[in-house]
């Protein structure tokens, strides 16, 4: 369902790459992707590499052409030059120009993107140091390494003030106190209005920002939704037992045999005595067995319930489900 | 436009950033440092150039004759030569063993050094001039005021020699310029006063800068130049690089094109610097300001895009700047062998074999081809083959081609005799070119070449009247060759070969009359009228009219200035005279009162080569150097609207004795058209071999669809030169050998607009190419 909202929507799209000078080959990057990126948020993308992430952002930037659906950014078919006036863009190993210095090559991608050469140079300092390069730009590129070439790749896809940046690993090279710095630029600018489409592997820097995901794999959208969405318990999902036991020291192994052949986890004997256990049970029935045998062993039941699954969990849960 | 303009800015800071740029820019203040120092040091000149002596052989003869004189100038010089230098004199005018018939252009050159440094030793005597002796003689301004000087320094001394010299000898002698011209290097003369005049001097000078400019920007300049800028589109369309410019809002075309011109900003660096360089030292040091010299750097910044446009396309589609300049190696190698191949053809096929005269000899048909051998068309085996040999072995050779590739070789048909006459030109004793000989040949005598003697002076066109006369019009007279019975045609033929032309042949010549002939300068072109038999002669820019009198003379009837001083071509018939000029211009002229009655505009880029009239009077006819025919009828001197098909590959035009228009196709067919019905009415055409096929259907489809970025290299001497056309063989021969102003010299015409639109079409294909490659691409 499309919304008036989505800065981003995607329908059915497809892509196929043809290789191959005699015997053409067919890859498809893309099949039937259709998602929807709303507006003022920061949203994820997710997937195993080869899955077709950087493909689906080359379309929406009109680098590379799609072969078939529907793809709009910001109202507008994606790439056209409307559409790119208002996007902010950062590949992934991008390359600047070495001979450029770090305020040349803002003002050369400023202009790029239509800023007059006062504009740039009237925002630049500000950026600069919102990136953490200030009294670095005067230095040649040449000369950055790759966190700083990659904070310098952040500040020019932000200089014109986009409504859409697209990300493609941000973090890339970049140190933990970097990664942070980053975050909260992407946060702030997610607050002022703008719309932050980011790829990357890093399931934990997408944990820790992204309001929503979209998983892919195998050039399809496997999951959607929000993060708290994709990492709720499921049926097959542990179930975390809290249990206290008549004598504290033979509870644990009385507790081991109850559960039988399951997968459990390595009891966590908690400060009270209370004794807490992952188990991941094959069926009802399992479970109705392991609750009888528990009672019957005298221990207590203080609570029972399914896990939460980490977004790693859900990813690889999908990832396994779709078979890459 | 702003993201276009940042690319093109981006590209300037690469070139600036380029190692390859600043090495470039250091080696050339090193190499314009090292040229700062040389010079030219103008002062007046004192001594006599090789160039200035018109006639060795009549100079020595006119200073010899001074032993039997009394107080002339001849007689003063005489006296004042020391016996070695008498000696040593009567032994140049001896005719010798080693070159006994001329030809020998190594003697003869040497001779004339020779001559010149005994006549320069000769003007280091202050004793030389006397007035006593040179009392007869009009001196110029300049040496009458050092006569009143007085006490004349050394050089002054030699200067006043050598005005009285020329003034004593003008025929002999021309003092073109007044000044001389030493090289020096700081301080240190090189050369001390060049032998060549300034005018000349400029020319060589000229010649030299358009070389070595296009050694350093035509060839190191644009080979370095590809070799920064390969890289720059593969770089450009590095996945890193390219996907971040394409995420902004810019046209991949636009974005295609403004790379590519940014990348010519090295070679446009590159050669501002050189070219603004050299210009300045050139303007300070050599006195040789010439802004034409800018000229080259558009010029080589738009040869660069031809081959920047293929490196280009390759480095967009392979991303590999070493692929890149493969391609273009490959592309340039293409380029040369097809060059080859055509020139090569041309010069050893279609233009050495192709017809250049025709001349209808009764029933027998001859043409001239582009290597000076006459044919004659055998029609059992339908081809043109060879009669009319030169005596020496082996035929015209390459080098008497050349000597005679400014002369226009053609035949003259005597229907009462039924004989053909030709001027044989060659090489004279002293190197230059010599008094031609005359030559006849017949059917009867199986066109066996018969020489008939020498001429008395150097003439160029043999002029057969009504009665059979065969005349030739010189600078001083018309010649009328009168015959020699066979013992004096030996003698004569001996004493020529002896003498290279001196004794040879005068008796077979003698003047005829004409009443008030006219001052004919250095070259002529004259005409007979074949149904009135007046005589046209021109002469730098001025036309005499002689008409016949009674006695067998002619008289100057009236002269008319066409305000030009180029040479000219001319052909007279009926009412008419057609003249075509040196500035392109084709005039139509009244016979009989030489008022202009047509006049067509110049075409610089279609000088006239030959000018013909229909024997009976009915057309007229004037065959450019772009091979173009146009026609003028005989009633009303008009242009006429009709030319024949072959207008535009012709090569030779003449008339039939019926007046019809006799054509070749620039090939080995002559056709025959009726210029009445406009229709053809005869054709002799020698069947071409496959290697014609070849050069049709390959060899020149090939080289038209390909740019041609040599005649793009070429431009720069056409643009130093201010002219449309220059000549193919001026670089052959010695020093001012060549008659530039010749309209028969073969001369290549620069078309400004074809060369630039060809190689433009290319780089704009290729770039478009490179676009459509772009646009559809997926990065």
């Amino acid at each position: 369902m499309v919304t008036t909202e989505a800065v981003i929507q995607v329908k059915d799209l497809e892509k196929t790459y043809h290789g191959g000078l005699i015997r053409r080959r067919k890859l498809h990057a893309l099949q039937k992707v259709t998602l929807e990126v709303p507006k003022g948020k920061i949203y994820g993308l997710l997937g195993p590499n080869g899955a077709g992430k950087t493909t689906l952002i080359k379309v929406l930037l009109g680098i590379v052409r799609k072969s078939a659906g529907e793809a709009t950014v910001l109202g507008h078919q994606a790439g056209e030059l409307a559409a790119r006036r208002r996007i902010g863009y950062l590949p992934e190993n991008h390359r600047i120009p070495r001979h450029l210095t770090g305020s040349s090559a803002l003002e050369y991608y400023g202009c790029l993107s239509g800023l007059s050469v006062a504009e740039v140079n009237r925002r630049a300092p500000e950026l600069l140091d919102v990136v953490g390069l200030k009294g670095r730009e005067k230095d040649r590129v040449s000369g950055y390494s790759k966190g700083m070439q990659q904070r310098l790749g952040l500040a020019q896809a932000m200089l014109h003030k986009p409504e859409l940046i697209i990300l493609d690993e941000p973090t890339d090279g970049v140190d933990p106190v970097g990664r942070k710095e980053i975050r909260e630029v992407l946060r702030r600018l997610s607050q002022e209005g703008a719309t932050v489409f980011l790829n990357s592997h890093l399931l934990q820097e997408i944990e820790l920002i992204c309001e929503s995901v979209a998983i892919l794999t195998n050039g399809q959208v496997r999951k959607t939704g929000s993060v708290k969405e994709l990492t709720q318990a499921l049926e097959e999902s542990p179930l975390v037992f809290r249990l206290a036991g008549p004598e504290a020291a033979g509870t644990e192994a009385a507790a081991r045999q109850c559960f039988g052949d399951a997968t459990v986890s390595s009891p966590l004997v908690m400060a009270d005595g209370i004794l807490q256990i992952d188990a991941k049970l094959a069926d009802q029935a399992a479970v109705d067995r392991t609750i009888d045998s528990l009672r019957a062993a005298g221990i207590s039941i203080l609570s029972m319930k399914r896990r939460d699954l980490t977004l790693e969990e859900a990813f690889l849960e999908i990832v396994k489900e779709s078979g890459t | 436009m702003r993201p276009y303009i940042a690319v093109l800015k981006d590209s300037f800071r690469e070139a600036m950033a380029s190692r390859v740029l600043w090495i470039a820019l250091i080696g050339i203040a090193v190499i314009l440092l090292l040229l700062a120092p040389f010079g030219l040091k103008i002062e007046k000149a004192t001594q006599l150039r090789r160039s200035e002596i018109a006639n060795f052989e009549k100079l020595l003869q006119a200073i010899a004759d001074g032993q039997n004189e009394m107080q002339t100038p001849a007689a003063q010089i005489w006296n004042q030569l020391t016996d070695e230098q008498k000696k040593q004199l009567k032994r140049l005018q001896e005719p010798e063993q080693q070159a006994e018939t001329g030809r020998d252009r190594r003697a003869g050159s040497s001779r004339q050094r020779e001559v010149v440094t005994a006549m320069n030793k000769l003007l280091d005597n202050p004793d030389l001039f006397d007035k006593t002796s040179w009392a007869d003689v009009k001196l110029p301004q300049e040496a009458t005021d050092l006569i009143a000087q007085g006490n004349l320094g050394a050089e002054s001394s030699k200067r006043l020699n050598l005005l009285a010299l020329s003034a004593a000898f003008p025929k002999w002698i021309v003092v073109t310029e007044s000044n001389a011209i030493s090289l020096v290097y700081a301080t240190a003369t090189l050369v001390d006063s060049i032998p060549l005049t300034p005018s000349q001097f400029e020319l060589v000078f000229e010649t030299a800068v358009v070389a070595v400019l296009s050694v350093f920007l035509g060839f190191i300049g644009i080979f370095a130049s590809l070799l920064v800028t390969a890289p720059l589109i593969p770089r450009t369309f590095e996945p890193g690089e390219i996907a971040l410019l394409l995420s902004k809002p810019v046209n991949r075309g636009l974005l295609y094109i403004t790379k590519f011109l940014g990348g010519c900003t090295f070679t446009l660096m590159y050669s501002t610097v050189l070219v603004t360089g050299v210009w300045f030292l050139l303007g300070t040091r050599m006195l040789f300001w010439r802004t034409e010299l800018f000229w080259c750097i558009p010029i080589y910044v738009f040869l660069f895009m031809i081959y920047f446009s293929v490196s280009a396309l390759a480095g967009a589609i392979w991303r590999n700047s070493t692929v890149a300049l493969s391609v273009v190696l490959l592309f340039w190698l293409g380029i040369k062998v097809v060059e080859v191949a055509k020139v090569q053809l041309e010069d050893n096929l279609v233009r050495s074999k192709g017809i250049k005269e025709i001349t209808v000899a009764g029933d027998s048909l001859l043409v001239i081809d582009g290597r000076l051998n006459t044919r004659l068309w055998n029609p059992k085996t339908s081809e043109w083959d060879e009669v009319f040999r030169v005596q020496s072995p082996g035929g015209p050779d390459f080098s008497s081609r050349i000597w005679g590739a400014n002369s226009r070789l053609t035949h003259t048909f005597d229907s009462a005799t039924q004989q053909i006459f030709s001027l044989q030109t060659t090489p004279g004793r002293f190197g230059a070119m010599g008094v031609p000989e005359l030559v006849a040949g017949s059917a009867d005598e199986d066109w066996e070449r018969i020489p008939l003697g020498r001429t008395p002076d150097v003439v160029e066109t043999v002029l057969i009247d009504r009665s059979g006369r065969v005349l030739l019009p010189g600078k001083d007279a018309i010649y009328e060759y009168v015959g020699q019975t066979e013992n004096q045609q030996k003698q004569a033929k001996f004493l020529g070969a002896f003498t290279g032309g001196l004794l040879g042949g005068g008796k077979a010549f003698r003047s005829v009359k004409v009443d008030k002939y006219p001052d004919v300068k250095k070259s002529i072109s004259s005409a007979l009228n074949s149904t009135s038999d007046q005589i046209l002669i021109y002469s730098e820019g001025d036309l005499h009219l002689l008409n016949p009198a009674e006695d067998g003379g002619y008289t100057l009837q009236t002269s008319v200035n066409l305000d030009t001083s180029k040479q000219a071509v001319i052909a007279a018939s009926g009412k008419y005279c057609i003249v075509g000029l040196g500035d392109g211009r084709v005039i139509v002229v009244d016979c009989n009162t030489l008022n202009i009655v047509t006049e067509l505009p110049a075409e610089p880029t279609a000088i006239p080569r030959v000018c013909v009239a229909a024997t009976d009077g009915s057309w007229l006819a004037v065959l450019r150097h772009d091979e173009s025919v146009t026609l003028f009828s005989g009633d009303s001197g008009q242009r006429m609207s009709w030319s024949p098909p072959e207008s535009g590959v012709c090569t030779a035009v003449a008339s039939s004795p019926d007046g019809k228009l006799l054509v070749s196709d620039g090939r080995l067919a002559v056709r025959q058209y009726d210029i009445g019905s406009a229709q053809q009415t005869a054709e002799w055409s020698q069947p071409t071999s496959w290697v014609y096929d070849f050069y049709d259907l390959a060899i020149y489809p090939i080289w038209s669809a390909l740019p041609k970025p040599s005649q793009l290299d070429r431009f720069v001497p056409f643009v130093m030169s201010g002219e449309d056309s220059v000549l193919v063989n001026e670089t052959r021969g010695p020093p001012g050998s060549v008659d530039r102003e010749s309209l028969q010299q073969e001369r290549e015409t620069f078309n400004y607009n074809k060369v630039f639109r060809d190689n433009a079409i290319f780089v704009l294909i290729m770039l478009g190419l490179g676009c459509l490659y772009v646009s559809r691409s997926d990065f």
